[in-house]
């Protein structure tokens, strides 16, 4: 339970940076997977 | 951004903590109704009683066995220490400043300083260790065992307290009162400074308590104290909280701290660090690509000029 | 160099050609008594033994630093100076990686060679500055305090000084023959320069915004709530300058190294970055007018912190930019030159106002921090090792020019 400051901000920046890590790692793939191109 | 971002913070307080939000002792801190902790303890320090024997200092530094530690006696006896306005130092918790009296220049006014225990406390939030918690019953504690030693703490605390350990080479720590966390936490302690207290200037007791028995003392004597509880709104609310005759910035205050909590001013900032995590690599990548068919084209240009010569 | 042997073989004639520069260790040995290493073997002699001290007798007996004054000239001038001008690496590889600008792609190296020694000693430097200095890995492994600003300095720098070294591993693996190791960091080039990029926007803005905690303490005309974007622009003009200067120093101390010499080349691309320069300064000087604005700190100017504050903005800041202009106008390449080097001072004295000049500004003279002597000495002996394996690295590895063995990177 989120009772001060400290801990809300503390909570919701572990949140953040958590969504931050999961979107670096599938931006590489999702950048191959938009920028791929049949090789004719 | 920032205002949107506290709208929406808003909203998820009403919808999720709403349930446990009790009337009294509410944070003041950001405008997001956080209920704060209900009922923890806080010490009113009535600076119009204090007669500046320093048995506070003597009881804190033998509680919690500072060095250069003297006799109870030298501690009353030693005047010259009110020559000038001391801070906390690594070896004391606790110091009491005396400041010129203008109602009364023969009776000077003695001030008790020591930590606020804020209740947003801003040497937790610049702590990048996590060594400071905010206890449930009030005290802000140090934890020394994470410790890196960067000092931050000291620049963040608006009244100035943490002290440091310079002259300890290989484990220095950070030094600041601890409300006696280890006696206020067993059932009917108090702080060593509170129960030592010959004239009972510090009353110790639930902070929301204090608070009312504050405005009913300055109520029920006219005249006496300026009509202002120190603590109870500065920097988001502190534990402990100051009665005064006279306004609070001749006796060692500083009274332009505002309310907002400490926390709240390195928000703005943080709250940019994971959109730039998220828009920077979209708008490289995109520059990137840009520049690779910029080349692309120009390659083909060549070739296309080459091509041409060549044919010729 | 000798020939590139696929297979990597560590015996005496690498060692001799890699290691001594050719030469026997004897020869080595006597081709080091130049008057330059006995400066620096005087810093040294007396550098090493204050900094011996200061770890065996702590921070109290070594530094005027106290309960006041927490931080001195090593967080003040060696951490945010330090990685203020060691933003030159970021720079450069966003405008050759990302703008790509191949103009400028013979500074990348050198540029992140710069930018990688500016922060590995700017760490260096900031664990002398911690109480416990063998808990720095603490706020990396062992607990988050996420709400602090510090918490992300930690963090990025760290990452950022690995981002850098993957940017300088080709140089590394051209001079160890590793064939097949610089291929695969060869490609990870533009994925460093774009995390790098992220990481370097954030850690040189929440070094300014470590002030943001304490609105108390500093001056009203340095304390804003733009101090994030400042710190920010002003470290990209710090990286410009800093790469003006350092090419010109390295194509003229390490001329020998460089095959073919084409000094208009270099003169066209100091234009360039002076132009940059020019445009970063004009908007900083702007933001800082903004932040005047914003905090209604306009009476502050006619007071003695405001002449430092003017002389700082109108001296260092406005005056470069036009000068930086008039010079890239009417080509005066020698005036880029010099005006990159006042840029610098103008950073470094921007970074000394915010921690220590405009710090505890309230506090009467006798509390205020003066360094002691061990502090600048300590300073100073960082600073000279650095410029040595500055200097040892750019004598063996292919920094300035291209190795014979590979082609030139392009991606």
């Amino acid at each position: 339970m989120l009772n001060i400051l400290q801990e809300f901000y503390t909570h919701t920046k572990e949140m953040e940076y958590l969504v931050v890590i999961i979107y670096l790692f599938v931006f590489i793939s999702f950048w191959r997977f938009l920028t791929y191109k049949e090789k004719d | 951004m920032d205002t949107s971002r506290r709208n929406f913070m808003k909203v998820l307080a009403g919808l999720g903590l709403s349930a446990s939000l009790c009337e009294t002792g509410t944070a003041l801190g950001d405008d997001l109704r956080l209920p704060g902790y209900p009922n923890q303890f806080g010490v009113l320090v009535d600076t119009t009683v204090c007669i500046g024997c320093r048995r506070c200092e003597w009881a804190c530094k033998e509680w919690n066995k500072l060095p250069n530690q003297i006799t109870l006696r030298d501690y009353e006896k030693d005047q010259s220490v009110f020559q000038e306005i001391r801070r906390t130092h690594a070896d004391s918790y606790t110091v009491v400043n005396s400041f010129e009296n203008p109602r009364d220049p023969s009776k000077p006014i003695f001030v008790k300083k020591q930590c606020m225990h804020c209740y947003e406390p801003g040497c937790a939030s610049s702590c990048f260790v996590r060594a400071f918690t905010k206890r449930p019953i009030g005290p802000v504690t140090y934890d020394a065992s994470l410790c890196v030693g960067c000092r931050y703490c000291m620049a963040a605390c608006p009244f100035d307290i943490p002290a440091y350990q310079y002259n300890n080479p290989w484990t220095p720590e950070v030094t600041k009162c601890t409300f006696c966390f280890d006696r206020i936490s067993q059932a009917g302690g108090i702080p060593a400074c509170v129960s030592i207290c010959p004239v009972e200037t510090m009353t110790f007791g639930k902070r929301t308590d204090l608070i009312d028995l504050a405005h009913k003392k300055i109520r029920d004597n006219p005249g006496r104290y300026v009509n202002r509880v120190y603590g109870e709104n500065e920097v988001g609310g502190t534990s402990w909280m100051y009665l005064s005759a006279v306004p609070f910035d001749r006796i060692g205050f500083r009274t332009d701290l505002g309310t907002a909590p400490i926390p709240t001013l390195s928000k703005p900032f943080l709250s940019l660090v994971s959109p730039v995590f998220i828009v920077i690599p979209a708008l490289a990548m995109g520059m990137y690509s840009f520049k690779k068919r910029r080349d692309q084209l120009e390659k083909d240009e060549i070739n296309k000029a080459l091509d041409k010569k060549e044919g010729k | 160099m000798n020939g590139a042997p696929t297979t990597m073989k560590f015996d005496s004639t690498w060692v001799r050609n890699n290691i001594f520069l050719g030469m026997t260790f004897k020869e080595y040995v006597k081709s080091n008594f130049t008057k330059f290493n006995a400066v620096v073997a005087l810093i040294l002699l007396l550098g090493i033994p204050v900094i011996f001290y200061r770890l065996l007798y702590g921070l109290g007996p070594s530094t005027n630093l106290s309960d006041n004054n927490p931080w001195g000239i090593w967080i003040g001038f060696d951490m945010l100076c330090g990685v203020a001008l060691a933003a030159g690496g970021f720079v450069i590889g966003t405008a050759v990686h990302i703008f790509g600008m191949k103009e400028y792609g013979f500074l990348f190296r050198p540029a992140v060679l710069t930018g990688f020694l500016g922060y590995l000693f700017a760490i260096i430097a900031l664990t002398f500055d911690l109480g416990r200095y063998y808990r720095l890995p603490y706020p990396m492994f062992v607990s988050w305090g996420v709400t602090s600003v510090l918490f992300l300095v930690a963090w990025h720098v760290a990452l950022y000084l690995s981002c850098q070294f993957v940017e300088w591993c080709p140089a590394i693996f051209e001079w160890l023959n590793m064939k097949r190791a610089r291929k695969i960091f060869i490609k990870a080039t533009l994925g460093a320069t774009i995390f790098g990029v992220c990481l370097s926007m954030l850690h040189q803005s929440a070094l300014g915004s470590i002030f943001l905690l304490m609105p108390e303490k500093l001056h009203p005309l340095w304390y804003s709530d733009y101090i994030p974007l400042w710190f920010f622009m002003s470290a990209v003009a710090g990286g410009i300058a800093m790469t003006i200067v350092e090419s010109a120093a390295s194509h003229r101390i390490f001329s020998h190294q460089i095959k073919v010499h084409d000094p208009d080349h270099l003169n066209r691309v100091t234009l360039g970055l002076g132009k940059a320069a020019s445009v970063t300064l004009f908007a900083y000087f702007f933001m800082k007018v903004i932040g005047l604005a914003h905090g209604n700190n306009w009476a502050y100017l006619n007071t003695p912190y405001g002449y430092l504050y003017l002389f700082e903005v109108l001296g260092f800041v406005l005056i470069p930019a036009l000068i930086f202009m008039y010079a890239v106008q009417n080509n005066l390449v020698g005036w880029v030159r010099g005006c990159a080097v006042v840029t610098i001072v103008g950073i470094i004295l921007n970074r000394l106002d915010h921690s220590i000049i405009a710090f505890n500004w309230h506090l009467a003279w006798k509390d205020r921090y003066v360094p002691s002597w061990m502090e600048v000495v300590l300073t100073i002996t960082v600073i000279t090792i650095g410029i040595l394996t500055f200097q040892w690295i750019m004598n063996r590895m292919p920094i300035l020019y291209e190795h014979p063995d590979y082609e030139p990177e392009q991606h």
